[in-house]
């Protein structure tokens, strides 16, 4: 019975995965106009003391990971760094993908209209959206276990690191009333 | 635990179907040297991000070309300072040593048109048994209390199924299905009794009638509830029906079934199989005709098309039906009739005619039954010749076999002792069991565990679900706009014509259907008799 609970929990979370929703971040290209932007990519990054840090990837220097955050406060960004030894996870997001998540209850529903035959249609339908989303969840994203902290730089607004005559407190999200864009 | 990680698999496997990402599109190189070296087919990258060492950059397009004398890239493409504000556009010389980095990426393919034409597949699977189920919702719902041996089976493997024409309480009836060959152990023998249907099942009783087994012997019951211990199966030499020979499907209970399609011009269609046996000569004993069978969907197409053409006046009708209008009879005598059972002729080997035995008739597509009908003339040998005339497209034989019969037999009645509703302890359901003038009421998704401890520990038992009760089907939505009574009434006084009428439009849907529901169980599962 346990081990039906875990395996049940452990295929709910991969079907959720898919449901990992982030807000819309217009300058995220699409996934075949990849190379073209201009900015670095969206990370959400998880650090030891279990603070959740979200924004553009700026840099990554040899100890430090440097995140454009926004807050109410700091509508155009703050310029935040964290420790490399500090970060317990991440995920990198760096195309534009549509969102299929909705397609696991659109279709757990259909099924229930399918009668006995609910049997059937229930773990397929399960099984084709939870795989959709997921996917297409994957296809513009990395996690930690796929891409090192250390390579991590070239998805960054800088990857040679911070320019010593860029200042630092000058540095603004790409949105269109903070740069004009 | 096993379909939980079947389930887990196909998650696996289908998200390993969408290649969505490589791992590397991305490279960056710090000087030109470097970029022209070491980048593989330079050529066909489609544009050059310059990183600037003051933090802006410039994004080249594909005509980019590189001066290694002069030290210089020169190309058409935009300038972004360090906050990524478009600075210039146009054409560009950069020199190498203002540079800080040079990256270039692979084009990734759009996955979105793959994602979506996977979408679009499996909306249109889901639409089209959507519609069938909303235009016919009487294949797609629902049939009486299934039983199950093991609580975890689902309804492919229903050991029986109970009372399925009793859709009201004037049609109140006992039913008695065949559980199979049965090893009790040091636990109690327990039943699954599941509501899997959009019904309310109100259940007057439920027992089990038991034989010990004796070796050699398995015990058969009949069309008139009537018990014998039969000694020997003889499966058939020759099996005919229209299609060629059906001996692979009739010749054991491998649930390898025989079954035709329904007349496209009338349900009522009747077809003949022909069964040739050989029965050695020193056979004294009777004989019978054993069949394992079950109906298709046709039945329950039918008993839904008479609810939903009822429409909001369903209440008004099974009341008449329960205030002594013979509605009931006239149901049961007219379709049923019309369709009938399965008729077993022996052939007389000296006049040559066909002798009508006895008629199967059992309602309801999920659970197998096995059933015996004992021939009239004794002390058959040599070739024994069976016909059976039956509905086309009502009927699935799973297996054809005579049985040679023993002496008739008395069974055991055990009554359960205990029982669960959905695992928890319900004392009153017992009492309700027990008393003939109550029911017990179960809902959809109720599931009762029946513990019967009387029946002794350690015995191997031929076992007999007998069931009485009734049930209601829940009216939906969309059936009250089928409301239609003219058809009712023709349903129920010109039968023939009603049938002929309706063949076209079961034909619709029978192929898929019944394909699709069926063919979807578990491959490779083995079947014992116990699981039918």
């Amino acid at each position: 019975m346990k081990n039906n609970i875990f395996l049940l929990l452990l295929l709910l979370a991969i079907l959720l995965n898919g449901c990992a929703t982030t807000e819309t971040v217009t300058y995220l290209p699409k996934r075949d106009f990849v190379g073209k932007e201009t900015n670095g990519s969206m990370i959400f990054l998880r650090s030891r003391q279990a603070d959740f840090i979200e924004g553009e990837l700026i840099a990554v220097e040899n100890d430090s990971v440097y995140i454009l955050t926004k807050s109410q406060f700091t509508p155009c960004g703050k310029l935040k760094a964290v420790a490399k030894t500090d970060v317990a996870g991440y995920t990198l997001r760096f195309a534009d993908s549509k969102n299929y998540s909705w397609t696991i209850p659109v279709f757990t529903i259909i099924s229930l209209t399918h009668g006995l035959f609910a049997i059937v249609s229930l773990p397929i339908n399960w099984m084709v959206t939870g795989s959709l989303s997921s996917a297409a969840n994957r296809s513009a994203t990395y996690t930690m276990s796929r891409l090192k902290i250390d390579d991590l730089y070239s998805f960054s607004r800088f990857p040679q690191g911070i320019p010593s005559e860029v200042d630092k407190t000058a540095l603004r999200l790409n949105l269109p009333q903070c740069t004009g864009n | 635990m096993k379909k939980i990680l079947l389930l887990f698999s196909g998650v696996m496997i289908l998200q390993s179907c969408f290649d969505v990402k490589p791992t590397t599109f991305r490279r960056t190189y710090k000087d030109a040297n470097e970029l022209i070296h070491s980048t593989p087919k330079l050529s066909t990258v489609p544009f050059l991000k310059a990183h600037m060492k003051d933090g802006s950059v410039y994004i080249l397009s594909d005509t980019w070309t590189q001066d290694t004398i002069t030290g210089n890239i020169t190309g058409n493409g935009k300038h972004f300072d360090f906050n990524r504000r478009l600075m210039k556009e146009g054409v560009f010389e950069i020199p190498y040593d203002s540079l800080a980095l040079f990256e270039t990426n692979n084009q990734l393919q759009n996955m979105d048109e793959e994602f979506s034409s996977t979408l679009r597949a499996l909306t249109v699977t889901n639409l089209i048994v959507t519609t069938i189920c909303i235009t016919n919702p009487k294949v797609c719902f629902g049939s009486c209390p299934t039983f199950y041996l093991c609580p975890t089976e689902n309804v492919h493997y229903s050991a029986a199924e109970g009372f399925s024409n009793a859709i009201a309480p004037s049609l109140e009836y006992a039913d008695i299905d065949a559980l199979g060959n049965v090893n009790v152990g040091n636990e109690p023998f327990q039943l699954t009794m599941k509501n899997e249907a959009l019904e309310t099942h109100c259940v007057n009783s439920i027992g089990v009638y038991a034989v010990p087994v004796e070796h050699g012997y398995r015990t058969c019951h009949t069309n008139h509830d009537e018990f014998y211990r039969c000694s020997r199966e003889v499966m058939p030499f020759k099996a005919v029906a229209a299609e060629g020979t059906i001996l692979r499907q009739v010749a054991y209970d491998d649930k390898l079934e025989r079954f035709s399609v329904s007349d496209s011009f009338n349900m009522a269609s009747k077809e003949e199989i022909f069964l040739d046996y050989h029965l050695p000569d020193q056979t004294a004993n009777s004989v019978g005709m054993l069949l394992d069978f079950r109906q298709s969907i046709m039945t329950t197409f039918l008993i839904y098309n008479a609810i939903a053409y009822m429409g909001d006046e369903v209440g008004d009708v099974f009341a008449r039906m329960e205030n002594g209008e013979n509605l009931s009879e006239r149901l049961k005598n007219g379709i049923q009739k019309e369709l009938g059972g399965i008729e077993v002729y022996l052939k007389n080997n000296k006049s040559q005619k066909w002798e009508l035995q006895g008629t199967f008739y059992e309602t309801g597509p999920i659970a197998i039954n096995s059933q015996l009908i004992p021939f009239s003339k004794q002390n058959l040998s040599g070739t024994v010749s069976v016909k059976l005339r039956l509905n086309k497209g009502l009927w699935r034989i799973d297996r054809a076999a005579l049985a040679v019969i023993d002496k008739k037999v008395e069974p055991v009645k055990y009554t359960p002792t205990r029982v669960l509703r959905n695992g928890e302890i319900d004392v009153k359901a017992i009492s309700q069991l027990s008393d003939a003038n109550r029911h017990l009421i179960s809902e959809p998704g109720d599931v009762y565990t029946l513990f019967f401890d009387s029946i002794p520990a350690q015995s191997e038992m031929d076992l007999f679900l007998r069931s009485e009760g009734y049930y209601w089907e829940w009216m939906r939505d969309y059936w009250l706009k089928e409301k239609n009574m003219t058809e009712l009434r023709k349903m129920i006084l010109r039968p023939a014509a009603y049938l002929r009428q309706q063949a076209k439009s079961y034909k619709q849907y029978e192929n898929q259907i019944e394909e699709e529901f069926w063919n979807s169980r578990i491959e490779g599962k083995i079947f014992t008799r116990n699981e039918k």
